[in-house]
């Protein structure tokens, strides 16, 4: 194959090569030059006054829930009263929101029930819970600043960069609430800032400055990926920037390879190492306060919820015996237990025997007993007889008294699979029952650290599958929901050829009454779930976080998919009150015209490279060393947080966008200066003043549906520019209506299943 | 171009060249071929004319390695006689092209066409139905058709030695690369069936030499030898993409190995712009226009030998479908009236015929429901009574429900009921009911004819005909050829299929049909499939029905498309025979091809692990190797010369790439995998092993050690082919006393632990 990984030179194309790089030489800003100067200070803090009055105005205005804050505040509350919950994102942000509540008097009682419910009666201190990412969102506007200085721009560039975010009314609408995009583009800012002023430390590698500077990217690296997920895109980011350094480190050969290693080395270790150890750390906080069991504990596993206080002490007998009654749990799934009712099959194809589910709630239903094969005996009179690994035994019923029993007959939920037969009770007075009631009992593991449990039937230690004698399928948990006539509880089936992961099963509770005294057990040994450690506990709630976002899959109708967030097709209304909502829309000017500096920066990257190519080589006005790498930087990392969601089959929102909107406001402002660069200091500075009126006359018009400012129906009206902007003009001043529907909220993803109303299985635990 | 080969790619810091790591020996020019050794490639890139085979000493090695490979693929071929593995596919669809019965298949036609013709040659008629486990009866030449599929897997063996000499391995190495493929037991047992992988690997192993065979001719371009290699490449690539889709990958190879070439021109500042869109042009025509030709014959040849009409037609286009004998569309009564029995299909599809049946919605006006369902059924049908005339009536408002139906064929603009045979009830747009599933259209139902419904006016439907096929456009309706919408007279919807699927526990998973207010897309378009009229004469519809080739073949290829996205996987049932990608490189989960009783004979589709597991190794180690080459040249510290070093890459890249270009996109598949979607994969994997082991030893060794090396290799590796022939060649005997099988925990030689 060609290898066209570098052009070629001959003599005189390597002297040109060596003078085109003294050249870009002085271009390039020297490293290690650059700190904060008077006037830069003087910016900052402008901008950052500034900020915090765009973000602060009328801050209390709606008092009222609005839109997720039904979610962050009601998990703020759970952090403040120590409850356990489960949700889909890491826990950093939703801490800081309980330690502002906390801080400022919020007591955990009011539970954020759903959008539009007053906040002032109850007394919650939302306005000090809403300064949280409010002056966090302020922050990113002198980061901003901060970062186009460090990457070698002058004031004019790095204040319009500021100007433009300060004005985002996306940003600032996102900032203003309870929400966790706030901190995230804030950490996300943070990082990339912290990247930018270590790189101009580049000059003195190991320094003090140097190590400090990196460690802070890790760690604010780490709290990006900690309040959200989408954080985690700032690897690719700044590992493909990293990668860039080290490339161009190699050519060195002043550089010793072992330097060279420390390098990389550092750099992995900062960028990665110290992140996960944010990550972890924020994560040992979550479960050391939320240490009482909650609503949410049923999603967890049993070992899961015996390390939360409060929660269902499971203490059983160990061992397992001929006559034992029993519970069985399904063991890779949240489902529940093997289950039956005095209800019929009533599926087409199916046989019309006694229904066999799972079901997620105690109850006296799930009880079953051992019971030796059809036309077995078990000899009980020298005592209980243990069950073993590979035993052929009945399962039966203990209220109804039938068999656990499969034959040729199709499941419910599977009419059309013959590799899959119904589970079903059997079984009538004074008959036997037959050899389709037998079932073999095979254990695939056992607790390593429980004697036994490996070879005889250890209640919670042993892991067993249940194999049919005749048809050879095992009992398999299809977590399928069976429809209403068996009471919306899971279904389970017989299937063959069943791997393991769906069809293992374990005992949670066992408890053997001796037919007469001398069957009495020597020794009475108990069982209960060990709980499990920090590690295991992460990896348990970080493989959920995983699995729920790809189960995501609502119908919200503001979802947006990542084609449609650039070029702002359409916002996501938040709250509708009288005459005033909030609908999240961005400020379209700079949120068109970033796009199109990116459009821009991607085509004149391509061109310069095939100019290159054939000799001719752009020089851009002395600018393009710096318009390459700062640009570039921030390209790259806007593509590191945009292309992925195409990838993502779940539900996304335009807020999704807000950490790459603000990666492309920065090349905005590059691009900007690159265009200006070579004009007259006087058109310069009006071009930057135009663009900053027209920012700022946008996020004037759009400022109504940013602070839930009272709105005419004109100006409404003459605000739509897109038609697809669907932001209710009937509702305010002059409108046909008074008060918006409420919108709803994104989806919950701890909606945990209740008991159902209708089946009547209900009772006392036994 | 000439200036091009003097380029340096890697900066030459040495001057001579010396291996890349210091201290250690000077490379030695290993084998004696002509073209072998460092350094010399230029010179002969630009001798194309010098071919490989006239050169003397050649022709007796190759022929001497096809020889071995015949009598490993050919022993005992015909051992046995049972239908194995998927011959009850592939043997079934050959077949087909002798009795020329219509079918349809995942896998484009040309190597079930070549099973077809191994039949013709055998002698069989086409009767034969190739039941999985059958004995082949005795007038199915079996053997001869197992030992023509088999033809292609010895082909593979002097493949690979070319493929080697072009890539500039000496001989006695280009014979160790024959060699290991020749003696890899899972190429061999999965050349020794009916199948579809022989052709494959071997169109694929065509393809790659090919293209190393048309690299070697770059310094002559638009000669008459260069376009000549070229134009094979295309051809190779044609036929390689016509005999599975997995030949797509090998096309992608070419492409990228293209791309990197017109990208290296474009750098060269001499080739003038003239020059530089020739090439583009020319690579256009070989390399795109010439296999889509050879795709498109492929399916020509077979749409013409299928002529014989089979209900799995039913996705084609209808013109296709009555061009075929025995078709029951063709002949049909022409005109469509009152008291025609009419079968009315949808145009979107997957929705099949409007249908009804006596089970009511649960929700809405809990009528009786009107589905699409896709197959024949009593249900299907519908009497089509014409109650209104267009131009007999001002508005469609003034015609009453209660008017009766009256004569004359029906046409666009007249007003029609349908009249539901099995249930005697009528079409009715509901009023004020959402649809089940989509909220934005409005429930139809059926409506009992003796009901206050049936006489009111949601029974009426007007007729509008759209795009009638040119020789039917008379305006009135007619079987297939007048697609045409159905307005209700009263809702002023367009009956409509939604594409949605009814809940299975009352709909039965069929489609939901609606009515549309908005009108327009293709679900609102419906044809008269089936006409049954008594009183007319049938006519040869067919005959008025136009076709297009390339309609045909689009139809086709989106039904193959979805048929194989249709192949998912259930996670949760072991499945013997299926295995992801990442248990293959290093062969997780062998696949046992047949019954494992005791006295049946027994194949296993185990490769050999030598080879298996040496080729992965190196694969997988590839892009650290180059990674740590590429830091090297980036410090100026790899002391080769340009020469040597693009020579190696070259070659590296393109077996390599081949092996990562047929592996990797599995990882993105959805579908069932089996292990032997490897194969493709696996012979770059071993020329990619042969290629390392040589440039290896050429760099560090001795030329009498190198040739130790090689005698060692080829030992070993005939050593384990040996070891698992048995499992290659049929054992009948129970596979307990076949010991020394089990070389992996996981294999499932004698037991499968998960199966019950």
């Amino acid at each position: 194959m060609t290898v066209a990984m570098d052009e070629a030179r001959g003599d005189k194309a390597k002297e040109k090569a060596k003078e085109e790089a003294k050249e870009e030489a002085k271009e390039r800003p020297k490293a290690g030059e650059w700190r904060m100067e008077r006037s830069d200070w003087a910016a900052v803090a402008a901008a950052t006054v500034v900020a915090l009055a765009v973000r602060l105005w009328r801050l209390s205005s709606p008092a009222q829930v609005v839109f997720d804050e039904v979610h962050f505040g009601k998990f703020a509350g759970r952090y403040i009263n120590g409850t356990y919950f489960f949700d889909l994102h890491p826990p950093l942000a939703k801490m800081m929101f309980a330690a502002a509540g906390r801080v400022a008097g919020y007591d955990g009682v009011f539970d954020f029930k759903e959008i539009g419910l007053e906040y002032g009666a109850a007394g919650v201190p939302y306005v000090a819970m809403r300064l949280m990412p409010a002056v966090l969102g302020a922050l990113t506007v002198p980061m901003a600043l901060v970062a186009a200085r460090a990457c070698g721009y002058g004031l004019d560039t790095a204040a319009l960069a500021a100007l433009l975010v300060c004005v985002e009314n996306g940003l600032v609408t996102q900032s203003r609430l309870m929400l966790l995009d706030s901190p995230l583009v804030f950490f996300t800012a943070l990082t990339l800032a912290c990247w930018a002023v270590w790189w101009t430390r580049q000059g003195r590698p190991f320094s003090r400055a140097w190590w400090a500077w990196l460690a802070a990217t890790g760690a604010a690296m780490g709290c990006a990926a900690s309040c959200k997920w989408v954080g985690l895109f700032l690897i690719p980011t700044l590992g493909l920037s990293a990668a860039k350094d080290l490339w161009d480190k190699i050519a060195d050969r002043s550089l010793s390879p072992v330097r060279w290693l420390a390098h990389a080395g550092a750099r992995a270790l900062t960028l990665l190492g110290v992140p996960a150890a944010v990550y972890v750390l924020c994560f040992w906080v979550h479960f050391a306060v939320l240490r009482r069991t909650g609503p949410d504990s049923s999603m967890m596993s049993p070992e899961f919820q015996a390390a939360l206080d409060g929660g269902p002490r499971v203490a059983t007998d160990r061992d397992v015996y001929y006559g034992s009654e029993i519970r069985i749990r399904s063991t890779n799934a949240r489902s529940g237990f093997l289950h039956s009712h005095a209800h019929a099959w009533q599926h087409e194809k199916g046989s019309g025997q006694q229904q066999v589910t799972i079901y997620g709630f105690a109850d006296p239903n799930n009880v079953w007993v051992v019971t030796p094969g059809f036309n077995a005996t078990v000899d009980m009179s020298a005592g209980p007889v243990p069950v073993r690994s590979g035993d052929v035994l009945r399962l039966q019923h203990k209220a109804t008294g039938k068999f656990l029993h499969s034959h040729n007959k199709r499941p419910a939920m599977a009419a059309g699979d013959d590799k899959k037969f119904e589970l079903s009770g059997y079984g009538f007075a004074n008959f036997s029952g037959d050899s389709n009631d037998n079932f073999v009992l095979d254990i695939l593991h056992g607790d390593p650290a429980m004697a036994g449990s490996d070879t005889h039937v250890q209640a919670i230690y042993s892991r067993f599958r249940l194999v049919h004698a005749n048809l050879r399928c095992a009992v398999y948990n299809s977590r399928k929901k069976l429809p209403k006539w068996a009471y919306g509880q899971t279904e389970v089936n017989c299937m063959l050829n069943c791997m393991p992961r769906m069809s293992t099963w374990h005992v949670e509770h066992a408890e053997y009454h001796p037919p007469h005294a001398a069957a009495q057990p020597a020794d009475v040994r108990r069982a209960e779930y060990r709980p499990l450690g920090l590690w295991a506990k992460i990896w348990e709630y970080n493989k959920l976080m995983t699995d729920t976002n790809e189960s995501l899959t609502g119908d919200h109708p503001f979802a947006a998919r990542p084609e449609h967030w650039p070029w702002l097709r359409r916002g996501t209304a938040y709250w509708g009150g009288a005459a005033r909502s909030i609908y999240q829309l961005g400020n379209p000017p700079i949120w068109w015209a970033s796009l199109a500096s990116l459009a821009l920066f991607a085509a004149a990257s391509a061109a310069l490279v095939l100019l290159d190519k054939r000799g001719t080589r752009l020089r851009l006005g002395g600018q393009r060393a710096r318009y390459q790498s700062a640009a570039g930087f921030f390209a790259v990392a806007w593509a590191c947080h945009y292309v992925p969601f195409f990838l993502m089959g779940r539900e996304l929102f335009l807020h999704h966008y807000f950490p790459a909107l603000w990666m492309a406001i920065m090349v905005l402002a590059f691009s900007l200066d690159l265009a200006t660069c070579r004009l007259p200091p006087v058109v310069r500075a009006a071009v930057y003043v135009a663009a900053a009126a027209v920012a700022l006359h946008a996020f004037h018009t759009f400022s109504y549906i940013t602070y839930a400012r009272p709105w005419t129906k004109d100006a409404c009206l003459r605000a739509r520019w897109l038609a697809t902007w669907d932001f209710d003009c009937e509702h305010t001043l002059g409108g046909a209506k008074a008060t918006l529907p409420l919108p709803p909220t994104t989806t919950d993803p701890a909606s945990v299943e209740q008991p159902p109303a209708g089946d009547n299985d209900g009772g006392e635990e036994p | 171009m000439n200036a091009r080969e003097k380029t340096a790619v890697f900066y030459d810091q040495g001057g001579s060249g010396r291996p890349p790591f210091a201290g250690l020996r000077l490379p030695h020019k290993a084998g004696g071929g002509g073209s072998g050794g460092f350094g010399a490639y230029p010179a002969a890139d630009r001798e194309p004319a010098r071919r490989l085979g006239r050169e003397p000493g050649e022709w007796p090695i190759v022929a001497a390695l096809t020889v071995l490979s015949l009598v490993t693929r050919l022993y005992r071929i015909g051992r046995r006689n049972n239908v194995s593995w998927d011959e009850a596919h592939f043997g079934k669809f050959g077949a087909y092209y002798l009795n020329r019965t219509f079918y349809h298949d995942v896998h484009p036609p040309l190597a079930k066409m070549l099973v077809g013709l191994s039949e013709l040659l055998a002698g069989h008629n086409g009767t034969f139905g190739f039941k999985g486990g059958h004995t082949y009866p005795p007038y199915v030449n079996y053997t001869f058709m197992r030992a023509f599929n088999a033809g292609f897997g010895i082909a593979l063996t002097p493949l690979a030695y070319l493929t080697c000499r072009y890539l500039r391995m000496p001989r006695e190495f280009a014979a160790m690369a024959a060699l290991f493929v020749t003696l890899d037991n899972a190429l061999c047992v999965m050349s020794r069936f009916i199948l579809l992988d022989a052709p494959l690997l071997a169109f694929t192993a065509l393809a790659l030499a090919m293209l190393a065979r048309f690299h070697r001719a770059r310094g002559v371009p638009f000669s008459a030898e260069w376009w000549r290699r070229l134009l094979l490449v295309g051809l190779a690539l044609g036929l390689v993409a016509s005999a599975k889709w997995v030949g797509l990958f090998a096309v992608a190879l070419v492409g990228f190995y293209t791309l990197a070439e017109l990208f290296e021109m474009y750098c060269d500042r001499r080739l003038v712009p003239s020059a530089y869109a020739k090439h583009w042009a020319a690579r256009v025509v070989a390399l795109i226009v010439v296999p889509l030709c050879v795709y498109a014959l492929c399916f020509k040849v077979h749409f013409a030998v299928l002529n014989r009409y089979h209900s799995s037609a039913s996705f084609m286009p209808v013109g296709f479908q009555t061009r075929l004998r025995g078709s029951p569309l063709a002949r049909q009564p022409y005109d469509i009236q009152t008291g025609s029995i009419v079968r009315l299909q949808s145009r979107l599809p997957g929705t099949g015929y409007l249908h009804s049946h006596p089970h009511r919605y649960p929700t809405g006006s809990m009528g009786q429901q009107i589905t699409g369902y896709s197959y024949a059924d009593p249900n299907n049908k519908w009497n089509i009574q014409r109650r209104a005339a267009a131009g007999s009536f001002a508005a469609p408002a003034d015609v009453l429900a209660t008017a009766p139906a009256i004569g004359g064929p029906i046409g666009h603009g007249d007003i029609i009921a349908l009249h539901h045979n099995a249930t005697n009830s009528f079409l009715h747009a509901s009023t004020g009911y959402e649809a089940p599933v989509s909220a934005l259209y409005r429930e139809v139902s059926a409506v009992a004819a003796d009901s206050a419904e049936a006489q009111a006016r949601g029974v009426l439907w007007i007729v509008e005909i759209t795009g009638a096929e040119p020789r039917m456009s008379d305006g009135r309706l007619h079987p297939l050829g007048t697609p045409f919408r159905l307005r209700s007279a009263h809702g002023d919807c367009t009956l409509v299929s939604t594409g949605e699927r009814l809940d299975k526990n009352w709909g039965w998973g069929q489609a939901e049909i609606a009515c549309d207010p908005k009108s327009g897309g293709e679900g609102t378009l419906w044809a008269v499939e089936r006409h049954i009229n008594s009183e007319l004469e049938p006519a040869n519809v067919g005959r008025l029905m136009s076709s297009s080739f390339l309609r045909d073949l689009a139809a086709v290829n989106r039904q193959m498309w979805l048929t194989n996205n249709a192949l998912i996987p259930d996670r949760d049932k072991h499945n013997v025979l299926e295995s992801g990608p990442e248990s293959w490189p290093f062969m997780v989960y062998p696949m046992r091809m047949v019954g494992w009783d005791d006295s049946s004979i027994k194949y296993l589709e185990v490769g050999n692990p030598l080879l298996w597991w040496g080729s992965a190794t190196l694969c997988l180690l590839f892009p650290a190797q180059l990674l740590y080459w590429l830091l090297s040249w980036r410090r100026r510290a790899l002391r080769w010369s340009a020469g040597q070093m693009r020579e190696y890459l070259e070659g590296a890249l393109m077996l390599w790439g081949g092996w990562a270009l047929h592996y990797l996109p599995f990882f993105l598949m959805g579908r069932v995998t089996y292990l032997h979607h490897y194969l493709p994969a696996l012979y770059f994997g071993i020329l990619f092993l042969a290629y390392q082991i040589y440039h290896t030893a050429s760099w560090y060794l001795h030329p009498r050690s190198a040739r130790r090396v090689l005698c060692a290799a080829v030992g070993l590796v005939a050593c384990v082919f040996w070891w698992f022939s048995p499992l290659t060649y049929g054992w009948d005997k129970p596979i307990r006393d076949l010991r020394g099988m089990q070389w992996a925990e996981s294999w499932p030689v004698y037991e499968d632990k998960f199966a019950l």
